[in-house]
């Protein structure tokens, strides 16, 4: 009998579970390694820059999120946009003590934003870093990235990502987070759709392109090996 | 991906790693071996089987295999593929007309089950050159961008000049400790 509710239990678990994937954005050194390593529960560890991608998985409550965490070097940003289509919301990440980049942040967004993946879709911002003495408050970062105009749902957080050993994790990064997977979970049934049906037509498009490049390479070779020939 | 991490690190042996060197011929692979480990650069010649390196790190072994670029020898490079910790790929960023090249090689290897969830970094070498590509037309150049079943990262770097060798091997530490 037990058995029997036990896995009656399992089944509306499984069901009920809802996979939210984020993409974790946000000039370099803004703290988005760092914030999620906090998240994670590893605070004591040291980042460097990143130019590339790494996936973390985190389970809030009945939600199972899968965070890309991305570089965010001038040299790198270019590729952000291949990974909207299959995110569910975006987590921005601002350096609140860094205010003379706020243009530049307030720009690389805006080019998030443009991308028609991201139509609908929620930003949690994080205004980071309020730690130091020189951090604007949330009122100043909307106002440096522009999110009065912004179309889409937001919400602005300040939190202080890096936690110093012994002190607590800032419980704004989670009430952040909850907030996020709130609005997700409101829309989830049509969004979720979207992401799944955009996120299959970008992989089509790029296993195309990988079909043309190997098509251009092979032509190449052919090529040379006739002009060996001659 | 979590599970084959797993099981890879439990058939390691303590305080050491596997990492494979691969790239084209001519992408600087010795060079920057060599160089990793302060030997003389001057005078290298293409790699004909291969070469194995041992780093030490912070009291962490790194066992290091660097095997030949050239067309001849790729079909051979599978041969290694066992329990490798972290694949570190490297390209002459100065060489855009060989990048679909090195996409396709880099294609043909990650697609391999041994090489599931393993690790990869991508040296973006021969950055002293002009004209060398940067790290995001890299990523799309050699379609990183599609990957989801493993970290990834790209490190600019000039085995010539020294630059962005240490910060590489950091990321490949972080990788497989
Ligand atoms: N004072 C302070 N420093 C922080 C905080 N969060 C992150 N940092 C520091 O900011 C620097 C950059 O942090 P990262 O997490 O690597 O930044 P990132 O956004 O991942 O940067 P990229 O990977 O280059 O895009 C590191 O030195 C962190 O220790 C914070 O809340 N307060
Ligand atoms: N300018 C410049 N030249 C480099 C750099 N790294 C390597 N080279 C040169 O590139 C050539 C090839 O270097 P190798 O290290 O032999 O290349 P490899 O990848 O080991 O080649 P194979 O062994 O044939 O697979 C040599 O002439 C190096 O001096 C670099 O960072 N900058
Ligand atoms: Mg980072
Ligand atoms: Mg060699």
């Amino acid at each position: 009998m037990f058995g029997l509710l036990y896995n009656f239990y399992k089944f509306c678990k499984k069901r009920s579970e809802r996979r939210i994937t984020l993409a974790l954005l946000g000039l370099d050194n803004a703290g988005k390694t760092t914030l999620l390593n906090t998240i994670k529960g590893q605070i004591q560890q040291e980042t460097s820059p990143t130019f590339g991608f790494n996936s973390s998985t985190l389970n809030e409550g009945k939600y199972k999120i899968e965070v890309f965490d991305l570089g965010g070097g001038k040299t790198f940003r270019s590729v952000w946009s291949k990974y909207l289509a299959e995110v569910h919301a975006i987590v921005y990440v601002v350096d609140a003590a860094d205010a003379p980049r706020f243009e530049e942040s307030k720009k690389a967004l805006n080019d998030v934003l443009e991308c028609h993946y991201m139509r609908d879709k929620a930003i949690l911002v994080f205004a980071n870093k309020q730690d130091l003495p020189t951090a604007s408050t949330v009122a100043e970062v909307v106002e440096g990235l522009g999110l009065a105009t912004c179309r889409n749902s937001h919400n602005v957080f300040p939190c202080t990502a890096k936690t110093p050993p012994d002190a607590a994790v800032d419980e704004r990064l989670r009430e952040g987070l909850r907030w996020l997977t709130g609005f997700v979970d409101r829309e989830y049934g049509r969004l979720d759709a979207r992401v799944q049906a955009e996120g299959e037509e970008v992989r089509q498009e790029e296993a195309r392109k990988k079909k043309e490049r190997e098509e251009r390479l092979r032509r190449q070779r052919e090529e040379r090996l006739r002009q060996q020939k001659e | 991906m979590g599970l084959l991490t797993m099981i890879r690190s439990l058939k390691r042996k303590e305080g050491e790693a596997r990492l494979l060197v691969l790239g084209l011929d001519n992408a600087g692979k010795t060079t920057i071996l060599k160089s990793l480990s302060e030997e003389d650069i001057t005078t290298i010649t293409p790699t004909q089987g291969f070469n194995i390196k041992s780093l030490s790190r912070d009291g962490f072994n790194l066992k290091i295999w660097d095997i030949g670029g050239q067309k001849t020898i790729r079909p051979y490079w599978r041969n290694y593929f066992d329990q490798t910790d972290a694949l570190i790929y490297v390209i002459d960023s100065s060489d855009r007309k060989r990048l679909d090249e090195s996409h396709f090689e880099l294609t043909q290897l990650l697609q391999d089950d041994k090489m599931g969830g393993v690790p990869l970094l991508v040296f973006a070498n021969k950055q002293d050159l002009v004209g060398a590509a940067e790290a995001g037309e890299i990523a799309e150049q050699l379609t990183l961008t599609s990957i989801r079943d493993r970290p990834w990262q790209i490190q600019a770097c000039s085995a010539k000049t020294g630059t962005g060798l240490a910060e590489g091997m950091e990321w490949v530490m972080k990788q497989v400790k």
